[in-house]
């Protein structure tokens, strides 16, 4: 079995170096994430059928990659999510295919690397790709700044951790997760050591107040950009926290666990607040990213096993949500070159099939339930009643903002009048409802049968 | 042995000269710098010719370092015949500056090289620019070797022996020695020549400049032992990580984004000093840097532009190249999966360990700054859009080459590296 | 179950079917609902046989399981009768009514969906799956309200509808998870045998969420915007179902939590407070949006003083009524083309509508031999255990009079402009179908659970009735007082929240964003460093001097010398 994941982990760099030699792309990439894909539904299938949480392991050219249940979900969502980029990029030229395929590779690792210093390698390199995507896809003058602002956020935290990291290594004598799991610091090391790490972490999040470069980001990003970026890239910084911050520092985190609160709360309801006066689509998307993160933190740090599963849950179904969203934002630009809400009205009347499929992304996002998203509101709300009543009230005022600007969102795009800005209508057409439509199935199963997953983890 | 090969060598050199058979003495140069570089390693020999000499694996590796990068720097260009030899010469004072024994034959070895320079930096002469720099670099070197000769001579006074292994380094002397040594190199508070010079001298010189100087003593001063008076220290590693970072905050010129780059980069190198195992931080520091530093040598030595500005748009220009400079640049932030990467790790570490923890934030701190500019280079290249700037480029395949190969060692070394850990 | 399957079905195939026939597999889910429905009733309500079956596990966590699951109880059965029934008669309703709209088949499907939802709603045995059921019925409010979606009233109406409803939802789900946490399962049955005394935190979460869906005093402003709607729906959703749910709801927590003076408290101000405005009100659909609340105050009433049995009767008799109120309604509407300000309705031929709103109008204010009274007088009875549950359950009455007397006067007796009319088979037949269900289970309820305690139904009822039949007629001109003018104004409850919290919130997300994210945020984040780092670096760099270099030089040189001795 060791030798599948070694497959699945090694196709996604062939197949870009394949076709970063080539011109054209034709079909690799899509055989290439689409191996990925395969082999990591296998394994979750494997695992979820055994209901143990097996650790698999490869020793190969002397450092190890193991998943267990934690990683094997987020693989498996790198895997749907780039299989899927690529299929919405497929008629394109070159475009940005092998750049996703190296993202996967990159992403791939981080999540399955079980030293350290590996997770900081490929944490840091996935930005490498991220910064080609933006800077080379996107298409407005303030894609620079925006740039930039991903670079030296990211970097800053980055730095930070590497100096907890460091601290980390000296002080316990190695890097492997198994061992610095079992460690206990000393006092003052201890906190030192949990806020270096962990703000790297919030500002992966992003956490307010350091959240700033997301929105920019996500409005100056290609699609697939985009998608990758709200899909993956930000759950590594939840998976970063769940596996250091109370993998291997349990004792810091409970401690400080109100911060966490706290900002994960003022994410919540303030970013809530600021979407709902956004005028730019993506900026709206991104910024309930942020106020989804905020969830994850609060369920994440409850410290119950319900909270935890349900910001693992949250977290995946936020992936696919989301990116749905960016996809079909994206398919909007696509067509009219515009991304201000003021423009597009009356849209459900024109497009039906993709109003009903943003629909149905907006009920995810909303959290009713036979979606994935209600499912983790429900458990992180859970996992935190039993800390705190009042974070779960104060939660709770998040979700009902999310519903606001959720419907709000639904309603200025595709309700009302046509205005006059948009002549001419094209609904989805195949190739890219063959991109969109996996995810809202993925959605809707989460949804309905969520003890497939909450067995895996 | 391989030393009087040499000077045979430039013997031949100069016979062929007034014979004017240029192209295949250039060759000649070049294999015989690579060759003896790696034959180097087998002599023992040589070792007789210089009396005191220091055995250590360190002192081996330096000096096939700096064969190696000679032959490189030769490689990279068209150059005046005299320089090619005077090249030569130079790698002859580094090899005694590395495995010479005694305080004076590594005086020798530096002034010989300082000779060198000077000479290379003044070039043709035909500009101003570069007469000065040039001068400017004979005051700084001369400086330097005064220093220098002051700490022999206390120390010499103190324990009236000249080797440098067996003795011990008592306090009044330190200083002087390894000041004049940090001026050569170029960190705070004597970085201020750097930028000037550099900004004089033509490219060719700069290749010289740049790497072998930085190798020679970086190499040197893992053998020594060198304790420093932790203050000093404190300032010239903080301050040329900061300065270097913030200096080349704004810079337009290539040629002092170059220098402002070397400032800081030295200022992390030094910081691995601090104890212990220097040979693995700072050695290995500088070996990726010179090889980061051939790349971007080897990268610009055919290009004609000054400024960062006329850089636009290199990336659909010449792709292949623009990869490479773009990993190297990223290489040079310190950025994971390549060796320049390592080589930070490695240094932090090095203060971590010893318990310097604010070196640690300040390296922190100068990483993302210096990111800024790292990556703004790279936005340069490819983000905007094309403008139709089209300048003669000289396509030389051993530029090329020398990039690749090098280009080639830094991933390498990189994924490598894992497996160490 | 079947609802759904019809619904989903119709949904998916609609296009491929046709028009006809996705309303035909609609429909006739619907009617094959209804007989399974009928003869579970009987076995339940007759026998007096209660089941529990649980169906499959939904979801596993921690150590708690989640179970899907069914009961049949009387109340659930009766219930989901009641639903069946005037869900199918609304279908076909509205299968003529909705005859020319384009969208006729995601309309039925949706319907459909919808109360497949409210069955679920109804039928679970946890508090989990009642939650699916009551976001379920939510989301189709939503599209069905603002199905016609040109408009951008009816996009905001639904949104207004969602955005309540959803801090209805917020109570439910901290009700459960209290709940979850404090008893460990989240099954009505467990629960029940686990409480102790009635857990009054748990209670105000859920009370908030009946609050806002059965739209009681505070949180009512969406079931009139709601009326945006195509008269079907409000049939549906606001004569018999979604409104009913949160109290259905309560109901079945009955034990568990408590609160109960509140929903005394609550529930009477609803009465009144609803009715008024009920008065006040210009249009048909409104009148009778607030009659609905008006009446769910009752509801509410009556299980806070404990007899909740009363309360579903109402509420199933209710249903009955209202939904052929609404239809009634809509076919005088619909032959007016779409008018519905009532000021302009009056005269025409309409029959069976008019008599439609005649029956329901009695019922509803409480004229003997309906069901609706029966329902009404025992709860009015019942109320009397609370000095204030009597007085605003008997000012209920009088109002209940006033506005159904005006609509009357004003629909039917009045002399107006004559306008084409047009007749519509279907829909007649429904209203009758309605109404003579409607009068037939008065007969028999008054059969089953009726005592012998009329006589005493009190001359202080019929004697309010008289005076607000009085009223009604009398005075339908309002507004020339003051307080015609504030309650016209929905006292003033729209500006209230349209303006005060909403906009605020609104500003107050726009301030943040400019202020906070933009000026501060980014200043200190991204180009506070940047101009941070321009600073410095004109200071670091000076060029040229070389006094100053040798300065430098020689301090270091100094430096060097200094530091080692």
């Amino acid at each position: 079995m060791g030798m599948e994941l070694w497959i699945g982990m090694i196709s996604p760099w062939i197949g870009g170096i394949m076709i970063g030699m080539s011109k054209r792309s034709g079909r690799k990439g899509i055989i290439a994430s689409g191996i990925v894909w395969i082999i990591m539904t296998r394994e979750l299938v494997k695992r979820i059928r055994e209901e143990r949480k097996v650790e698999e392991r490869i020793e190969n050219i002397g450092y190890e990659i193991g998943v267990d249940g934690m990683s094997i979900g987020f693989m498996w969502l790198t895997s749907v999510l780039i299989s899927v980029s690529i299929l919405s990029e497929y008629r394109k030229e070159k475009g940005s295919q092998e750049q996703l395929l190296i993202m996967e590779g990159i992403l791939l690792e981080v999540f399955s690397v079980r030293d350290i210093i590996g997770f900081y390698i490929s944490y840091e390199g996935v930005l490498i790709p991220m910064i080609m995507m933006v800077g080379r896809g996107g298409s407005r003058e303030r894609r620079i700044r925006a740039v930039y602002m991903l670079i030296i956020y990211t970097l800053v935290g980055s730095m930070i951790m590497l100096m907890g990291i460091i601290v980390m290594y000296v002080s316990v004598g190695s890097t492997s997760y198994e061992v610095l799991m079992n460690v206990e610091y000393k006092e003052g090391i201890g906190k030192w050591l949990w806020w270096s790490i962990m703000i790297s972490m919030m500002i992966k999040m992003p956490l307010i107040p350091v959240h700033v470069w997301l929105p920019e980001v996500h409005a100056e990003a290609p699609t697939v950009g985009s998608v990758m970026l709200a899909g993956i890239m930000l759950k590594m910084g939840g998976y970063g926290m769940l596996r250091i911050g109370i993998g291997m520092l349990s004792e810091e985190s409970v401690y400080n666990s109100p911060v966490i609160y706290t900002m994960s709360v003022i994410s919540g309801i303030y970013g809530g607040m600021s979407t709902i006066s956004q005028i730019d689509w993506k900026k709206i998307i991104a910024y309930s990213s942020i106020v989804h993160m905020g969830m994850v933190g609060v369920g994440m740090y409850s410290m119950r096993r319900e909270g935890y599963s349900g910001s693992i849950m949250m977290m995946i179904s936020h992936g696919i949500i989301s990116s749905g969203m960016f996809m079909i934002v994206g398919m909007m630009y696509e067509r009219y070159k515009t991304r201000i809400i003021k423009y597009y009205s009356g849209m459900e009347e024109g497009m039906p099939i993709m109003s009903r499929i943003m629909w149905m992304l907006c009920m995810g996002n909303m959290g009713v339930p036979l979606t994935s998203g209600y499912v983790s509101e429900m458990w992180i709300m859970w996992g935190i009643m039993s800390v705190s009543k009042e974070i779960g009230v104060m939660m709770s005022i998040s979700m009902i903002l999310t519903v606001v600007y959720t419907i709000w969102m639904y309603n200025r795009v595709y309700k009302g009048i046509k205005k006059e800005y948009i002549k001419k209508e094209m609904d989805i057409s195949r190739r890219e409802y063959n991109s969109i439509s996996p995810l809202v199935v993925i959605m809707i199963i989460m949804g309905v049968k969520p003890s497939i997953w909450s067995e895996v983890w | 042995m391989v030393s009087v090969y040499i000077i045979g060598m430039s013997l031949v050199m100069m016979i062929g000269v007034i014979r004017k058979k240029e192209q295949r003495i250039r060759e000649i140069v070049i294999y015989s710098m690579l060759i003896g570089g790696i034959v180097e390693k087998e002599s023992e020999s040589g070792m007789k010719i210089y009396r005191m000499i220091m055995e250590e694996e360190g002192s081996k590796r330096g000096v096939i370092g700096i064969m190696i990068i000679g032959g490189m720097i030769v490689m990279l260009g068209k150059r005046r015949r005299e320089e090619e030899i005077i090249i030569m010469q130079m790698s002859e004072g580094y090899k005694m500056m590395m495995i010479g024994n005694e305080w004076m034959v590594v005086y020798m070895g530096m002034e010989w090289q300082s000779l060198g320079m000077y000479s290379i930096g003044i070039g043709r002469g035909r500009s101003i620019k570069e007469r000065e720099a040039g001068i400017k670099y004979l005051i700084v070197s001369g400086i330097a070797g005064g220093m220098y000769l002051m700490g022999v001579v206390r120390n010499y006074k103190e324990t009236g022996s000249m080797k440098i292994i067996e003795t011990e380094w008592i306090g009044g002397s330190k200083g002087w020695i390894i000041g004049s040594v940090m001026m050569k190199i170029g960190v705070v508070p004597m970085h201020l020549w750097i930028r000037e010079i550099y900004e004089g001298i033509s490219k060719r010189s700069m290749e010289v400049y740049a790497v072998w100087p930085k190798w020679g003593i970086g190499n040197m001063l893992c053998r020594w032992e060198v304790e420093w008076g932790r203050g000093v220290w404190v300032i010239v590693v903080v301050g040329s990580i900061i300065i270097g970072s913030i200096g080349g905050y704004g810079e337009e010129s290539i040629r002092r984004w170059i220098g402002y780059s070397t400032i800081s980069q030295m200022g992390y190198m030094l910081m691995g000093m601090s104890m212990g195992n220097k040979e693995e931080s700072v050695e290995y520091y500088i070996s990726v840097y010179s090889v980061m530093m051939m790349v971007i040598l080897g990268w610009w030595s055919e290009k004609s532009e000054r400024r960062m500005k006329e850089l636009v748009g290199e990336g659909k220009r010449n792709s292949v190249k623009s990869i490479m400079l773009m990993i190297t640049m990223y290489s040079m932030m310190g950025m994971p999966v390549m060796a320049g990467f390592w080589s930070k790790y490695r240094v932090m570490m090095e203060s971590v360990r010893s318990g310097e923890y604010s070196m640690g934030i300040v390296g922190v701190i100068g990483g993302v700054i210096g990111g800024y500019y790292y990556v703004k280079m790279v936005e340069k290249i490819y983000f905007k859009e094309v403008r139709e700037i089209k300048r003669k480029e000289l396509n030389k395949r051993e530029g090329q080459s020398i990039m690749s190969i090098m280009q080639v060692l830094i991933i390498l070394i990189g994924i490598e590296e894992r497996n160490i850990i | 179950m079947m609802p759904i399957i019809g619904g989903v079905i119709g949904l998916g195939y609609g296009r491929k079917i046709g028009v006809e026939g996705s309303s035909k597999i609609n429909i006739r889910s619907m009617r094959w609902s209804v007989v399974l429905i009928s003869m579970e009733l009987y076995e339940s309500v007759i026998e007096g046989v209660k089941k529990e079956v649980k169906m499959w596990e939904w979801m596993r966590e921690g150590v708690e399981r989640v179970e899907c699951g069914v009961i049949s109880e009387k109340e659930v059965i009766s219930m989901m009768w009641m639903v069946v029934v005037v869900g199918s008669i609304v279908s076909e309703y509205s299968r003529s009514y909705m005859k020319e709209e384009g969208e006729r088949v995601r309309f039925m499907s949706i319907v459909n969906i919808f109360i497949g939802s409210m069955l679920i709603l109804v039928v679970s045995e946890n508090m989990l799956q009642m939650y699916i059921g009551w976001e379920g019925i939510g989301i189709c409010s939503y599209i069905l309200i603002s199905y016609w979606s040109r408009r951008k009233e009816t996009g905001k109406a639904g949104m207004k509808a969602m955005v309540i409803n959803r801090i209805g939802d917020m109570g439910i789900m901290l009700g459960i998870g209290k709940g979850y946490v404090s008893y460990g399962s989240v099954s009505y049955g467990v629960m029940k045998s686990v409480v102790m005394e009635e857990d009054k935190i748990m209670g105000i979460m859920i009370i908030m969420g009946v609050m806002t869906k059965s739209s009681q005093m505070g949180m009512q402003t969406w079931l009139s915007d709601a009326m945006e709607g195509p008269t079907p729906v409000s049939a549906l959703i606001h004569a018999a179902t979604l409104v009913t749910a949160g109290v259905y709801v309560v109901i079945r927590m009955e034990g568990i939590i408590g609160g109960k003076g509140i929903m005394i408290g609550i529930g009477g101000g609803s009465i009144v407070y609803i009715g008024m405005l009920g008065i006040y009100a210009q249009d048909i659909k409104k009148i009778i949006a607030y009659s609905t609340g008006s009446q769910l105050g009752y509801m509410v009433l009556s299980v806070g003083v404990g007899s909740s049995n009363n309360s579903i009767s109402h509420v199933i008799n209710h249903g009955m009524v209202k939904a052929m109120l609404f239809m009634s309604a809509g076919g005088i509407i619909h032959s007016r083309m779409e008018e519905q300000d009532i000021r302009k309705l009056g005269g025409g031929r309409m029959n069976v509508s008019k008599m439609g709103v005649i029956i329901g109008s009695m019922g509803i204010m409480g004229i003997e031999y309906s069901s609706v009274y029966e329902s009404k007088e025992e709860i009015i009875r019942e109320s009397s255990m609370s000095r204030y549950g009597e007085i605003s359950s008997v000012m209920g009455v009088g109002i209940t009079s006033y506005y159904s007397i005006r609509m009357i006067k004003r629909v039917i007796v009045s002399e107006g402009k004559k306008k084409k009319e047009e007749v519509e088979e279907k829909m007649e037949e429904s209203i009758m179908k309605l109404s003579m269900i409607g009068v037939v289970m008065g007969y028999l309820s008054k059969e089953w659970e009726r005592e012998s305690w009329e006589m005493e139904l009190g001359v202080r009822e019929k004697v309010v009735m008289m005076i607000g039949i009085i009223m009604g007629i009398v005075k339908d001109k309002i507004k020339e007082r003051k307080i015609g003018r504030i309650i016209g104004k929905k006292w003033y409850n729209e500006v209230w929240q349209n303006r005060w919290i909403g906009s605020k919130i609104e500003l107050m997300g726009r301030e943040i964003v400019e202020g906070i994210d933009r000026k501060i945020l980014e200043e200190c984040g991204r180009k506070g460093s940047k101009e941070i780092m321009e600073v410095m670096e004109k200071r670091i760099r000076r060029r040229g001097n070389v006094s100053k270099y040798s300065m430098g030089m020689i301090i270091g040189i100094i430096m060097w010398g200094w530091s080692c001795g």
